[in-house]
């Protein structure tokens, strides 16, 4: 049985959704392998704009996998999952594009490429090729340094991705979900790797662009503490059990 | 709605009888006898089956003598031909530069072709016949092929020399693509990146030290291979090796050879330096 635990009340509520704000309902989601076991069945909840949502469960209970059909790289066996944009649209996955901003549980960073050039990339969905092919553009580099120093790596912004420690790297690919301006975030683990006071930064980080911009986030995290402190609403997973949300 | 948690399969335990382990039954002799030890049996046959050769001529040659006349031709070196000596080198690095800048670029474009990561398996297969068949054709004979095409100047010597290079380079650039974790690409497409920059900038970081490596080691081979083309009219210093050769002009061969051997060392040694510094440089996407 899934625990759906209210933490605090969303921010935004769908309805009051901000003009500018995109928000992702998944409805009765189900997954599984083959003709294998349920991985998660009949998920459903609501991220609203502004909100920063938890999803929690103990370790095999899907949650890379459900962040994976969030992102449109796995198909599920059922359900649907839906982004409402300002428009009235709602498009699946696929059709976010640049407004989708992921950060993956193994990260995938390009590891010969610097720090900087690796937030840098974030602008990639938004500017044609030629515009890229020769580098960056100043305000872009000033940007990804920006959001390299909110996270405290300042001092390893030139450095490559394969120097830097696992929590570095981590904070690395917050920062390029971050500088991508997403509508919507889906963090894997973001933390995972981080000492408590850079997982605090992080996630406060998340947590002020999500409610200035007006994004709609959903993080996997285990800590409760952190999940008390930083999130709005929490969605509990656990194996093979029903889904309720309280949003 | 929800199914039962799957029961853990329990560890079994090793078995028994009559209370004692069972013994580990021993190796049979065709379990040791893998690919590997086969194809090593095949080729020591094979090895065996070639000492014939050894014999030679069969006659008895005084073959000391012999290297010891032909080596002292060599010396000393006739130095007063340096001028000529240097411009047909100058000419010959010329033309390995040219071919390199050729090949590098045609085998940049084949290699994305002939890459099973980047590109459909109709196109991989093709390509990669293509590669293959210039490759088991030697530099000398795409020299003689190219003499034959464009007359006997340097010109030939590059036209070659670069198709030998595509047969390589095609290959080295294709596997090092293939060998790019592409998690980082992947990343960068699921954010929304074109599939041109996903290339440059999810892929190309990765791949970039390994291709700029083998290009450094195909200019040092070209350089190579080009003192030898000319001795089939494809200009360089092949060409004047082969008149040396063909008046037994002994010492000035010599001096050729120590240019050669001057600059090929020379470059040997800078390229391994870049190539190993390029090298350590490839590092893995995370």
């Amino acid at each position: 049985m899934i625990a759906q635990g209210k933490v605090r009340p969303a921010v935004a509520p769908v309805s009051e959704g901000r003009s500018e704000g995109v928000s992702l309902a998944v409805h009765d989601l189900s997954l599984r392998y083959g003709q294998g076991e349920w991985l998660f069945e009949n998920v459903r909840f609501t991220v609203c704009p502004g909100q920063l949502v938890a999803l929690a469960g103990p370790s095999g209970s899907g949650k890379t996998s459900l962040m994976r059909c969030l992102s449109g790289a796995l198909a599920p066996t059922s359900g649907s999952v839906r982004y409402h944009l300002p428009d009235g649209r709602a498009v699946p996955p696929s059709g976010m594009g640049p407004r989708l901003g992921v950060v993956f549980q193994n990260l995938r960073l390009t590891g010969a490429a610097t720090a900087i050039d690796n937030v840098c990339f974030a602008r990639l969905g938004r500017q044609p090729f030629y515009r890229t092919l020769f580098g960056f553009s100043r305000d872009d580099r000033e940007g990804a340094y920006a959001e390299l120093c909110a996270l405290g790596l300042c001092h390893m912004a030139r450095a490559p991705i394969s120097r830097l420690s696992g929590g570095e790297r981590q904070r690395v690919a917050v920062a390029r979900a971050l500088f991508q301006e997403a509508k919507v975030i889906l963090a894997d683990e973001p933390v995972a790797s981080l000492d408590r006071p850079n997982a605090e930064r992080c996630l406060a980080c998340l947590r002020q662009r999500c409610h200035r911009d007006g994004i709609s986030v959903l993080v996997v995290l285990h800590d409760e503490d952190l999940i008390e402190r930083f999130s709005d609403d929490v969605v509990r997973l656990q194996p093979r059990a029903e889904l309720s949300t309280a949003v | 709605m929800t199914a039962e948690p799957p029961e853990r399969e329990p560890v079994r335990p090793a078995p028994r009888r009559a209370g004692r382990p069972v013994p580990l039954p021993p190796d049979r002799w065709t379990h040791r006898l893998d690919l590997q030890s086969c194809a090593t049996i095949l080729f020591l046959i094979f090895v065996v089956t070639a000492l014939p050769l050894l014999r030679g001529s069969g006659r008895s040659l005084d073959t000391w003598g012999n290297l010891v006349r032909f080596v002292s031709g060599f010396i000393p070196p006739d130095l007063s031909i340096w001028q000529t000596t240097l411009a047909a080198l100058w000419e010959t690095v010329q033309m390995a530069a040219l071919a390199t800048f050729f090949g590098v670029i045609l085998s940049f474009l084949l290699s994305i072709a002939a890459a099973r990561t980047l590109s459909p398996q109709w196109v991989v297969t093709p390509v990669r016949m293509l590669m293959n068949g210039i490759r088991t054709i030697p530099s000398l004979i795409w020299a003689l092929i190219a003499v034959a095409v464009v007359g006997a100047n340097p010109l030939a010597g590059v036209v070659g020399l670069t198709f030998y290079s595509i047969g390589y380079l095609g290959k080295f650039f294709s596997e090092a693509f293939e060998a790019v974790d592409l998690e980082a690409a992947r990343g960068l497409r699921a954010i929304g990146a074109g599939r041109l920059q996903t290339f440059q900038y999810g892929l190309w970081p990765s791949a970039r030290p390994i291709v700029w490596s083998y290009s450094l080691w195909m200019f040092e081979y070209n350089i190579r291979s080009a003192s030898i083309v000319g001795y089939v009219g494809a200009g360089g210093l092949g060409l004047h090796l082969l008149r040396y050769q063909e008046f037994g002009q002994w010492d000035r061969f010599a001096t050729v050879l120590l240019c050669i051997f001057a600059v090929v060392t020379s470059l040997d040694f800078l390229s391994s330096r870049l190539r190993g510094k390029m090298v350590s440089r490839a590092q893995g996407d995370v």
